[in-house]
């Protein structure tokens, strides 16, 4: 996996951090050497386009759904009635 | 829709987040996410009733998928999808990647729709789905191995790749 170059920052260290790296899940410091790291190291580079790749194909095939508008009439319906319902509970003092 | 793999569930599921999310609205904490915290009432609600109701044929569906998967995932786990797949996926229908995800046992395939359709944070998800933030890492590690797997072989059934095998 290791393009054989030495790096400051090791290939296996920069692969098991890919992940939280594309997940934004990672401080500035460590963010910045792993960015410097792809830059100079094509198959961690590689490795990581893909897991972008993937990422973004399920963001783009998954994520477009609209709820179909029956669906909001109805839970609005449903809100009114709960509205209804608990205002009863209130003024049955009465 | 991802979690109940029904849309007349998915239909309920998301009326009765709404009317509970109502109900408790005032212990909702202004400047936190909303969104997160539908999601936390939605997960809850699933797990309460509908994965009740699903668990006979369910639990041993997800256990076969989860031994079938982890056994694909140890056997690729060093080269995963290589670059030259990559662009066959871009190829692949919405239907197959939809397909692939939902393929996934229930943990995985909601810890990947929360962090990569809807952005989530790590600790966020780990809110919404009641774990610490560790069992949240690897589900979304395990998860996308297995989509990862999962969406080559698609490409392969498609003859998407057939090209980029002779090649290498």
């Amino acid at each position: 996996m290791s393009c054989g170059e030495p790096h400051e920052t090791d290939c296996g260290e920069v692969l098991a951090d890919v992940f939280l790296y594309l997940d934004g899940e990672m401080d500035s410091a460590r963010r910045d050497r792993i960015r410097e790291h792809l830059e100079e190291c094509s198959p961690c580079l590689r490795k990581y386009g893909i897991e972008r790749e993937v990422r973004a194909l399920v963001a783009r095939c998954c994520g477009n759904d609209v709820a179909p508008e029956a669906l909001r009439t109805r839970v609005v319906l449903r809100l009114r009635e709960v509205v209804l319902e608990t205002s009863q509970v209130e003024f049955r003092p009465e | 829709m991802r979690m109940t793999r029904n849309p007349a569930d998915a239909e309920d599921l998301v009326q009765e987040t709404f009317v509970k999310a109502f109900a408790a609205f005032h212990q909702f904490q202004e400047g936190t996410n909303l969104k997160a915290w539908l999601y936390r009432i939605l997960t809850n609600t699933f797990i309460n009733t509908y994965r009740k109701r699903q668990r006979q044929p369910q639990q041993s569906n997800s256990e076969t998928i989860e031994d079938w998967q982890l056994a694909a995932a140890e056997s690729h786990s060093s080269t995963g999808l290589r670059s030259a797949e990559i662009e066959a996926l871009d190829h692949l229908p919405d239907s197959d990647v939809k397909e692939a995800l939902q393929r996934l046992p229930e943990d995985f395939r909601l810890a990947v729709y929360l962090a990569d359709v809807e952005g989530f944070s790590y600790k966020e998800i780990a809110e919404i789905m009641g774990t610490p933030i560790g069992t949240v890492m690897s589900r979304l590690h395990r998860g996308r191995r297995g989509l990862q797997r999962l969406l080559s072989d698609y490409a392969r059934q498609r003859g998407l790749v057939r090209a980029s095998e002779e090649a290498s």
